[in-house]
């Protein structure tokens, strides 16, 4: 084990940003025998110690204190994003395992389509690799974290058996998946990045439900409890609390570190010989912009004007079913059980291009959850309020409309020239419009969800055609491309503009795809972390 | 006309609002009648109420609801603001939980540790899904 890197000391790679990429990507640097420095402007959470459902105001430490969104959240650790232009709102957490520590772990993978839009579909880009390019390190993280599911799903390639049972879909889920069977719909038990049995030293799924909250067995995967152990048991240094004002420079516009804050406010630079940045969709497009100079007047790595452009999310619809039999619908992972991609590829008779994935959810929470409104509107005020209440609770199951993104240059993340984090740093703006095509997409597929709730024997379906909310995936930002005038990042990740400066997470992805991304985040990081590797010796570096 | 503007929060006239917004449901009182008026912080009742017309409290049931939504109207975000607390405070109640666990089975209890049985999973649900061939496309022979 290497002992810390003091800040004037140069380390091999300078990793920014602790989340699912930059924990992978450390994990897998420090196991090839680099000096690792990662910087993370949040801190650690103590499940053991501080996990909010075993409290008993839990649903309302989720709609404060560890609500998803920055900005109604506030923590010191976060930085503010200006979002009055933007049709979906950002959801993200600052802090070691990034936004993994309040997601669901619904962990499917791109399929093959998802790489290869413009050959198959006449849209958007192809990918610069293929999904059977990745396939090998999907493989790898699936088996470095434990996922829970079943192999054999016709509608992916094969892959090879889970690490643990898929989590049960209970008794929504069974209704649904009877549902699908008579409309003759393809559905499959979703990939889930939790244990349902031990797994790599963490504890096995208790059914809990609200795995956004956290989880004190660490059965749901978040990189705190997963790689960052490991990366730090090979000498990988992980500074928390330190926010990264920019990415430094030399005269000929290599990297040569960061200035950042340590946790007492004082303006420090580490040294690197690589910097990879990994700071998610806005941080990091936020982060490069912030690093302007000589060399790079537009922001280092942004000759093409690409970096910020072409942000994708996930728009996403939710049509909820209430039906008369009681489901348990607290019970089970909340964010997903059983996945439908029947609607995933293109069919031009639809009226839109490419496809969506409807999630069955769990959509009911606690009994603050139905009244307020979660999945659903909240139950009215009045007379009639027990009676609507009543007929809700534990009677509802969800599915999303998780629609693919295509990307325009127009939706963005640029700097704000008012608002400043608790450093003073210019916040990032998210300027986004849902397009044309996305629309078509997710009304048509609120149709067929409110099918399927039919089919199912739902008494009534609500639908909502759009969650503000759903801004959980920032995508596009900083592109991988072979083509320099055209691409931010080459295919491995390395800045087209600055040899050695990496980029990993949701940023580089080329499309948005219409299914959630972390596992294709994790196994595009570690692959860049082999090309770093591969690199290490021959690369150019800074003086 | 509004008669409680500038006042001190009225316990009464809150216990009042809060019996609109949950009435009683059987024989359990409504959220006014359990007490919960302390646990709604005066910053969000106080507008509501200072809104509300002076003789709120001599008002039939049906003409405090009246009432209550011409001040919904006039102020969406604030009016939900209490309703909200309202909400929070009432489903957190033991009373309340004790309700609903009797009516559903739902635990009065956190969430952790203890958690719910986790079913095997019954593979015969994908029997048919199984049956069927691939179902995606496969792009070994498109080069980018």
């Amino acid at each position: 084990m290497s002992g810390s890197v003091k800040p004037n000391e140069q380390c091999d790679v300078l990793v920014i940003g602790a989340g699912a990429a930059g924990g992978a990507l450390a994990w897998r640097l420090a196991r090839g025998g680099l000096k690792v420095v990662c910087l993370e402007q949040g801190g650690w959470v103590d499940w053991e110690n501080d996990t909010p459902t075993t409290k008993r105001n839990w649903e309302e430490i989720r709609e404060t204190t560890r609500h998803p969104n920055p900005n109604l959240r506030g923590h010191a650790w976060d930085y503010p994003v200006e979002d009055s232009e933007t049709d979906i709102k950002p959801m993200m957490w600052n802090g070691v395992g990034g936004s993994l520590m309040h997601w669901g772990a619904h962990f499917p993978r791109l399929r093959p389509s998802d790489f290869r839009v413009r050959s198959l579909d006449g849209v958007a880009d192809d990918w610069p690799l293929d999904y059977y390019e990745l396939a090998p390190y999907y493989e790898l993280n699936d088996a470095m974290i434990g996922v829970s599911g079943l192999a054999g799903d016709p509608g992916n390639p094969p892959r090879s058996p889970r690490q643990t049972p898929p989590i049960p879909p209970g008794r929504g889920g069974t209704r649904m998946a009877k549902a699908f069977d008579r409309l003759g719909w393809h559905f499959w038990v979703a990939d889930s990045a939790l244990n349902t049995e031990p797994y790599g030293g963490r504890g096995a799924c208790n059914n809990c439900g609200p795995c956004d909250l956290g989880c004190p067995q660490k059965a749901r995967v978040s990189t705190d409890v997963t790689y960052w152990p490991l990366a730090i048991e090979l000498g990988a240094e992980l500074r928390t609390e330190c926010r990264v004002a920019e990415v430094t420079v030399d005269e000929h516009g290599l990297a040569t570190g960061a200035a950042y804050y340590d946790p007492q406010g004082r303006l420090l630079h580490q040294r690197a010989s690589t910097v990879v940045v990994c700071a998610n969709g806005v941080g990091t497009p936020r982060l490069l912009l912030l690093s302007q100079s000589k060399a790079h007047p537009n922001g280092l790595a942004n000759s093409t004007d690409l970096v910020g452009r072409r942000l994708m999310h996930h728009p996403t619809g939710y049509v909820t079913g209430i039906f008369d039999e009681l489901l348990e619908d607290w019970k089970g992972n909340f964010g997903h059980s059983i996945n439908c991609q029947h609607f995933y590829e293109t069919d031009q008779s639809r009226g839109f291009v490419r496809g969506f994935q409807m999630q069955l959810i769990r959509a009911g929470g606690g009994p603050v959850g139905t009244a307020v409104g979660q999945y659903l509107a909240g139950v009215p005020w009045g007379e009639g309020h027990h009676q609507l209440f009543a007929e809700q609770f534990g009677r509802t199951a969800s599915l999303t409309v998780t629609s693919e993104d295509l990307p325009e240059e127009t939706n963005r993340v640029t700097l704000d020239s008012k608002l400043v984090d608790g450093h003073g740093i210019p916040a990032p703006k998210l300027q986004y419009r849902v397009g044309d095509n996305t629309r078509k997409m997710i009304e048509w597929g609120i149709l067929r969800a409110e099918e399927a709730f039919k089919e199912a024997g739902a008494r009534h379906t609500v639908a909502n055609r759009l969650a503000e909310t759903a801004g959980f995936h920032f995508l596009g930002t900083t592109r991988m491309g072979d083509d320099p005038a055209d691409s931010v990042l080459d295919r491995f990740g390395r800045a087209h503009d600055c040899a050695n400066l990496w980029v990993a997470g949701g940023s580089v992805f080329v499309t948005g795809a219409g299914l959630n991304p972390t596992s294709t985040i994790m196994a595009l990081a570690l692959r860049t972390a082999d090309d770093i590797l591969a690199k290490a010796k021959g690369i150019e570096v800074a003086a | 006309m509004s008669g409680n503007a500038g006042g001190a929060v009225s316990e009464a006239l809150l216990v009042a609002v809060l019996d609109r917004l949950l009435p009683p449901n059987g024989d359990l009182p409504g959220a006014g009648g359990l007490g919960l008026a302390a646990q709604v912080p005066a910053s969000a009742a106080q507008p509501i109420l200072a809104a509300l017309p002076a003789d709120f409290l001599a008002l039939a049931a049906a003409a405090q609801v009246a009432a209550l939504q011409a001040v919904e109207v006039a102020g969406p975000t604030r009016f939900h603001e209490l309703v909200r607390f309202a909400y929070v405070a009432y489903y957190r109640d033991s009373r309340v939980l004790a309700r609903i666990e009797l009516a559903t089975g739902y635990p009065d209890r956190p969430p952790q540790p203890l958690g719910y049985e986790l079913e095997p999973f019954d593979e015969s649900l994908l029997d048919v899904v199984k049956a069927r061939g691939p179902q995606y496309r496969d792009t070994r022979e498109i080069t980018s």
